[in-house]
């Protein structure tokens, strides 16, 4: 089944607010690329082990569990198929349970921050890291028409199913054919949408002027700069662990 | 005696906001003018009510106030059309928007951010306000229009009449003198839409020049002071609502009158032209 | 028969029930209007009818919708579109063929009618709605009130024994609110079976519906002859619904 509400999920992620949320988005943002980097430094089970504990204080301060436990759900059939291959082609169990630790870790890093950052947010994180403004608002503009085309969608699969019309039926060809009623009116509708969206830009004064001012203005906290070392020393303790523990710990090194 | 006439006559100069002169325009790829031959001349303070049958060339109007047309639309145009005494073709849009705001049909194409207050805060932004100033109006315009509330609001969230209600803030926060609005109440349910005939109207009591492109007669001609009838890119009729909507030519352009009209012949108390219930009951009590 | 029995229904993602306890029973040949202000759970309702909830639409439903004694649950929104037009607000949504004519033969050819039946049903949808010297014009090149006529069309041509409409006269200007009401009192005198859920109550009273029911968040709360409700003015406008003019001034007559 097509299902665009589907498409909606990412941005109904994010919840309500925490102290995770209320976080300056660079903070977040840097905190997120700690824990994406801190599982690849070495695929030992021991960092993999050391870098899901570490992100325990995040998950409290985002109330993000729910996310991580139907992201996890999500991807369950992915996790299991990793484990067998990774079996199959090591025979290295405690191998393949790391390289599994690692995914879950980063499905859990990318959960906190995608629940606890406003999508707008990002947009402005992305002008923060001298992302052209041009570029970034595309994200902003792709961020506010998804749900509305996403929306047209589905008036336009109901339209046509209310007409008899069975769009799944059929071999792959047939369907693929079968899509035409669905994307002729979905081009027409969103070529038009876009027009009117130039238009408004235009009277708005989009593009005139190089000194765009910014009307929103992050802070940085206590809490920012509590959670920048803690990051910072989480990053100096992997590599250490890295560098010198795994000689203690042969047997896990890998 | 002499002084005094000339200062009337500097002052009618002052007040007249708009004026369109002679304009024939024809879109690109089109061989019919969308407009043919249109003079208007619109004054400081006045609500402006623009009616005619959909295609009659009532977004075509509206378009050239803020200079969409010419500089966004191609196609061919004779005449001027000065705002504030400016030549649109030699002033660009951007500059022509803090004089004269657009709203458009579709509150959902013209909103552009995540919410409220950014989208409020956006044009402002491109003309390069500080951000003082920015919350400033962002604050005065959410008062002005009574939805504070909605300020920390995700725009996908909102209901269609809160939508538009933030497209007229976000083009008011940059304090034009005149707000057009292109069939702003076409999409609503009839709550939303007095709503915003109600604020158009308080907006124009505190001195915005307001035109308005709208079928809803019932809602919007008791506001307006002034109203043009348009069919096939030509203005048919010119002048106030309660002389235009008591006409029987207006039928021809396929303008049907509002239902107050309607009954007041019935009740035959057309004479005294009533607009409102209140006019037509009063009309009756006096006959 | 369309029998809706104790409907109660919430999108995913939603806390509010759209619709709460509906009961409803529609025979052919009713005119039924129904009306209520944006989110009182109109569009909910429509696509109730013929199955697209809870086929199309997630969410948690109670109750049952009947459709000629057929539980919408158990057949497809394709076999019940046999029996159940729906037409929506915006007829962008549908047109994607090169000719008026195509068009509207588009749902009867899904239905999977004869040539020669096919023919008679496109050639009448386009007469109802008077746009038969159309029918080699492209779908786009038509003004609002003759898509929106159209769109009536192209689901009339289906030849179903029920036919809902969503707020036909939105956006729509004076001239062409005056055809719909044309073709929807031809519709009447066919004796099909009609819903018409609009909030234009001005343009609903020309109409003289026999049956009027008003929605308020998601639950029916008046239902009855069209006079009974419109002279229930209070009503109205507590729900944020003006009833037309001539009802409000008998109401202010009376209390003067």
């Amino acid at each position: 089944m097509i299902d665009p509400l589907s498409m909606l999920e990412i941005f109904r992620s994010y919840g309500r607010e925490s102290t995770y949320s209320k976080l300056n988005p660079v903070t977040k943002f840097f905190l997120f690329v700690v824990f994406i980097i801190i599982p690849l430094i070495s695929p030992s089970i021991f960092i993999q082990i050391f870098s899901l504990l570490m992100q325990i204080p995040l998950i409290i301060m985002s109330h993000s569990t729910n996310r991580i436990t139907r992201s996890l759900r999500a991807s369950t059939f992915f996790i299991i198929i990793l484990i067998i291959l990774n079996y199959l082609t090591t025979f290295n169990i405690i191998f393949s349970i790391s390289m599994v630790l690692r995914l879950i870790g980063m499905i859990i890093a990318s959960a906190i921050f995608m629940t606890g950052t406003d999508p707008a947010e990002i947009g402005d994180l992305l002008s923060k890291l001298r992302i052209p403004f041009q570029i970034s608002f595309s994200f902003v503009i792709a961020l506010r028409f998804i749900p509305v085309l996403a929306d047209d969608v589905m008036m336009i699969i109901t339209s046509q199913a209310s007409r008899g019309y069975e769009i799944e039926k059929g071999g792959f060809l047939e369907r693929v054919k079968r899509m035409i009623p669905i994307l002729i009116p979905m081009i027409i509708i969103a070529i038009r949408r876009g027009h009117q969206l130039a238009e408004a830009l235009e009277t708005k004064a989009f593009g005139v002027s190089d000194k765009r001012t910014s009307y929103m203005r992050y802070r940085v906290n206590l809490l920012d700069l509590l959670m920048v070392s803690y990051g910072l020393l989480i990053l100096i303790a992997g590599l250490l662990i890295v560098t010198t523990h795994l000689e203690i710990f042969p047997l896990l090194q890998l | 005696m002499g002084g005094i006439i000339i200062f009337f006559d500097i002052m009618k100069y002052v007040r007249k906001m708009i004026e369109i002169e002679g304009v024939t325009f024809t879109y690109e790829g089109s061989s019919k003018p969308a407009l043919s031959d249109v003079n208007l001349r619109i004054e400081e303070g006045d609500f402006l009510l623009v009616t005619g049958l959909s295609g009659s060339g009532k977004s075509t109007l509206l378009r050239l106030l803020n200079g969409l047309i010419p500089h966004f639309y191609r196609g061919k145009m004779e005449g001027r059309v000065l705002v504030d005494g400016i030549d649109t073709r030699e002033a660009s849009v951007a500059s022509l928007s803090k004089k004269v705001g657009l709203v458009f049909q579709n509150p959902d194409n013209q909103i552009v951010t995540l919410r409220v207050d950014r989208e409020i805060a956006f044009g402002l932004e491109n003309l390069g306000f500080p951000r003082e100033e920015i919350v400033r109006r962002i604050e005065e315009v959410l008062k002005k229009l009574r939805i504070e509330h909605l300020r920390y609001r995700p725009t996908n969230e909102l209901s269609g009449g809160e939508k538009q209600l933030v497209a007229i803030a976000s083009v008011l926060a940059m304090r034009p003198k005149i707000i057009a609005l292109d069939e702003p109440t076409s999409e609503l349910d009839p709550f939303s839409s007095a709503r915003i005939a109600y604020i158009l109207d308080i907006l124009n009591r505190e001195g915005i020049t307001v035109v308005v492109a709208e079928h809803k007669l019932d809602l919007f001609s008791p506001f307006a002071n002034k109203m043009i009838v348009m069919a096939n890119g030509h203005i048919v009729e010119q002048g106030s609502p309660r002389e235009l909507l008591y006409k029987k030519e207006l039928m021809i352009h396929g303008v049907r009158p509002p239902s107050v009209v309607k009954l007041s012949y019935e009740y035959g108390v057309s004479e005294n032209k009533p607009l409102t219930l209140g006019e037509l009951l009063v009309a009756l009590r006096g006959r | 028969m369309i029998e809706i029995e104790g409907v109660t229904f919430t999108y995913e993602g939603s806390s509010k029930p759209a619709l709460s306890d509906v009961n409803l029973r529609i025979e052919e040949g009713d005119f039924l209007l129904v009306t209520g202000l944006s989110g009182s759970g109109k569009s909910t309702l429509l696509r109730l009818l013929n199955g697209l909830i809870p086929h199309f639409y997630r969410g948690k439903m109670e109750g049952r919708v009947l459709v000629d004694g057929i539980d919408t649950r158990e057949a497809s929104v394709a076999s019940l579109s046999k029996k159940v037009g729906l037409v929506f607000q915006n007829p962008e949504h549908m047109f994607f063929s090169e000719s008026v004519y195509e068009e509207v033969s588009f749902g009867p050819k899904s239905l999977g009618m004869s040539k020669e039946e096919m023919e008679g049903a496109v050639r009448w949808a386009l007469e109802q709605v008077g746009l038969w010297d159309y029918r080699m014009r492209s779908p786009w090149s038509l003004s609002g009130g003759e898509k929106k006529r159209l769109s009536i069309a192209c689901v009339l041509a289906m030849k179903t024994d029920f036919l809902a409409v969503d707020e036909p006269t939105i956006g729509q200007d004076s001239l062409s609110k005056e055809s719909l009401l044309l073709t929807f009192k031809r519709l009447r005198e066919e004796g099909k079976g009609v819903v018409v859920v609009t909030h234009d109550l001005e343009w609903l009273d020309d109409l003289h519906p026999d049956e009027l029911i008003l929605l308020s968040r998601g639950k029916v709360i008046e239902r009855g002859p069209s006079d009974m409700i419109f002279s229930s003015v209070r009503d109205l406008a507590i729900n944020g619904l003006i009833p037309p003019c001539k009802y409000i001034l008998s109401t202010l007559v009376e209390v003067k």
